[in-house]
């Protein structure tokens, strides 16, 4: 009897313990840093990174906002550490809850590997087991379309596909979705990363398309613009016009040289005689910059073709795309503009 | 010699099996049905002569039936369907049309009509690529027809992106404009506005700031000396190519043939076409 009663104490201790490991976990899952700005609001998620001027943080839902320093009057940092105190129970059931998950991620896997199916039926199951666990199905979808994993074509196009159904996404399937629409293997799974973007209407993505547009690999550079002429937004297009910078060219007179000859022989001396006149003389050396810039690099590869480095090229070429000005606009613009204009004077 | 050609004839047969595995497995018994299929040219002959028995997929040409609707209720029909599912690479064989590389000696024009709509029937995705090549490339304008037709039943929006990429085609050797043409009339009978969307995006980059070919363009400017935009008179475009207008302006030609629509004036403003899509885009629909 008295055996027993020392086993029912003993696992009642157990289940004590694994209770109170739980209770911890969850404090850890719920607590969250907390953001007071300037201005009184408060801002409460997970900060995610700390890139100098700015931190980033991520609120329930997975979506990111940069706050700037300047703007932040306090921040309260919940780290896991201070939020479980109880060490050893809290890593019993940490290694339980990673054992648990291991086994969901591989059912899951299981449920999601029919998304690029040739079978409709098939196929729609997997998509609707991703929809139902949204949050679970997203770095599972993001694993299959990783290079490593050995996925084919249409595989990867119905995980993007399915992305655009889990929106919002966080920053990890925002990042993959951009690096896709430029590195994937399968050219039409390029497209389908493309076609998600654009159907999110995600600045993330952009952001990371214009990096890859910009880097000085020329390869990326070209791969990023076809991603982004495929995307087609207008919003791109026109930053990037607004960051094309005007060319300038400045003529210095370099440092004097001795004087050797008179400029001019003026009638101005006495009695009508003539004085020389010296003026400083040297090399005249121009400087021509922003001649070409990243920005207009990049949209001559987006739009395909060449018009220069001109701004206000630029900016025609937007209005006659968009529809707001015809052919014959632009050519009576380019025939009116004044000769001070034409000089690019400021 | 005998005894070479007897040495000869042991290598042979010892070497068989390592240099041609798959037919070796064939000649010994069919362990996988689909290999099977792809390589034996009895069962081609076979199901071409028994597909040819089955009613047309259509009840009268030129209609917008879907193809192989009229099947619902043939057995036989519905056998061949059952059947695509599980080796569609059979039936995208029999649409290759004789001539071209890997066509089967009996597909017919009726053969490649039924197996255009068996793989539509199928909705599998794998007959995407065959019905592609079909509704573009087929001399016959029926089979085209209904692999155009099938390719909706597959409910795949990279059918209508791969036909526009055909349409809109830069490259004027690999496909001149009778093949973009069967790309266009492959999206009109598609009918799906997405197209026109997509198509109307590229006709934007292709209009805007004008084309450098073109020497009617004046992209650099009226030239009129000193102080205009073009003080060289530096020619706008390169010396006349010859070039016709498809090939000028592939993107536009393609729209016009898609949509059926032409301007007698601004037709190469993207303006002219933005106002007509806003005020017919909703009520549009595709002549067949």
């Amino acid at each position: 009897m008295e055996n027993h009663m020392r086993i029912a104490t003993k696992r009642l201790g157990y289940s004590q313990a694994f209770l109170a490991g739980l209770l911890c976990l969850s404090a850890a899952l719920l607590a969250e840093d907390t953001i007071t700005l300037v201005d009184g609001k408060v801002v409460k998620g997970t900060i995610t990174k700390d890139e100098g001027d700015t931190i980033v943080i991520r609120n329930k839902d997975g979506e990111s906002r940069a706050i700037a320093k300047s703007r932040i009057s306090k921040i309260e940092r919940v780290t896991v550490k201070a939020a479980t105190a109880k060490g050893a129970a809290l890593v019993e059931t940490k290694e339980q809850v990673a054992k648990i998950s291991e086994k969901e991620v591989s059912a899951l896997y299981n449920e999601l590997k029919d998304i690029g199916s040739s079978d409709p039926l098939k196929r729609k199951a997997s998509l609707d087991a991703a929809k139902q666990k949204k949050a679970e199905a997203t770095p599972v979808l993001l694993a299959m379309v990783n290079p490593k994993t050995p996925t084919d074509e249409w595989t990867h196009i119905s995980v993007f596909r399915a992305l655009a159904d889990l929106a919002p996404l966080p920053d990890q399937a925002v990042q993959t979705l951009a690096w896709c629409a430029v590195f994937d293997a399968y050219p039409e799974a390029r497209r389908e990363a493309c076609v998600t973007i654009r159907r999110l209407q995600d600045d993330r993505a952009i952001r990371m398309l214009m990096q890859y547009g910009t880097s000085e690999n020329p390869k990326q550079r070209q791969a990023a613009a076809v991603a982004l002429h495929e995307i087609d937004d207008n919003r791109v297009l026109a930053a990037l016009i607004r960051a094309i910078p005007m060319p300038s060219v400045n003529a210095n007179l370099g440092e004097q040289g001795r004087v050797q000859t008179p400029a001019y022989n003026l009638p101005v001396g006495p009695g009508g005689t003539s004085l020389p006149v010296f003026l400083p003389q040297g090399e005249v050396s121009g400087v021509a910059t922003d001649i070409s810039s990243p920005a207009s690099e990049l949209l001559k590869l987006i739009a395909g073709k060449d018009i220069g480095n001109m701004p206000f090229s630029w900016a025609n070429w937007y209005r006659e795309k968009t529809g707001e000005i015809s052919a014959d606009d632009r050519d009576a613009y380019k025939h009116n503009r004044s000769a001070r204009d034409r000089m690019n004077a400021p | 010699m005998p005894q070479v050609r007897i040495l000869f004839l042991a290598f042979a047969v010892l070497l068989r099996p390592a240099f041609c595995g798959e037919d070796a497995d064939l000649r010994v018994g069919v362990r996988n049905e689909t290999k099977a299929r792809e390589f034996i040219p009895e069962v081609y002959r076979d199901v071409s002569r028994r597909l040819a028995k089955i009613p047309p997929p259509v009840s009268a040409a030129g209609t917008n039936e879907i193809p192989g609707a009229v099947w619902e209720k043939n057995d036989e029909a519905q056998a061949f369907i059952k059947d695509a599912r599980n080796v569609p690479e059979l039936y995208a064989r029999l649409l290759i049309p004789p001539g071209f590389p890997n066509a089967v000696a009996e597909a017919s024009k009726e053969v490649r009509v039924r197996a255009a709509a068996v793989l539509g029937q199928c909705r599998d995705r794998r007959a995407l690529d065959p019905l592609i090549n079909s509704s573009v490339y087929d001399p016959e304008e029926a089979v085209r027809a209904t692999a155009a037709a099938s390719l909706r039943l597959l409910e795949e929006p990279v059918a209508v992106r791969k036909l526009v990429d055909l349409a809109v085609a830069k490259d004027r050797q690999r496909y001149p404009w009778a093949v973009r043409k069967s790309a266009c009339q492959a999206l009109r009978r598609y009918g799906d506005k997405e197209a026109l969307e997509r198509l109307l995006k590229e006709l934007s980059y292709e209009l805007a700031a004008g084309n450098p070919l073109d020497k009617n363009n004046k992209l650099r400017g009226k030239a009129a000396g000193i102080g205009t935009e073009n003080p060289l008179a530096i020619p706008d475009a390169p010396p006349d190519l010859q070039l016709s207008a498809e090939d000028l302006y592939p993107v536009l030609s393609a729209v016009k043939e898609v949509t059926g629509v032409s301007f007698d004036k601004g037709e190469k403003d993207m303006k002219t076409w933005f106002v007509w899509w806003h005020k017919e885009g909703a009520k549009f629909a595709f002549k067949p």
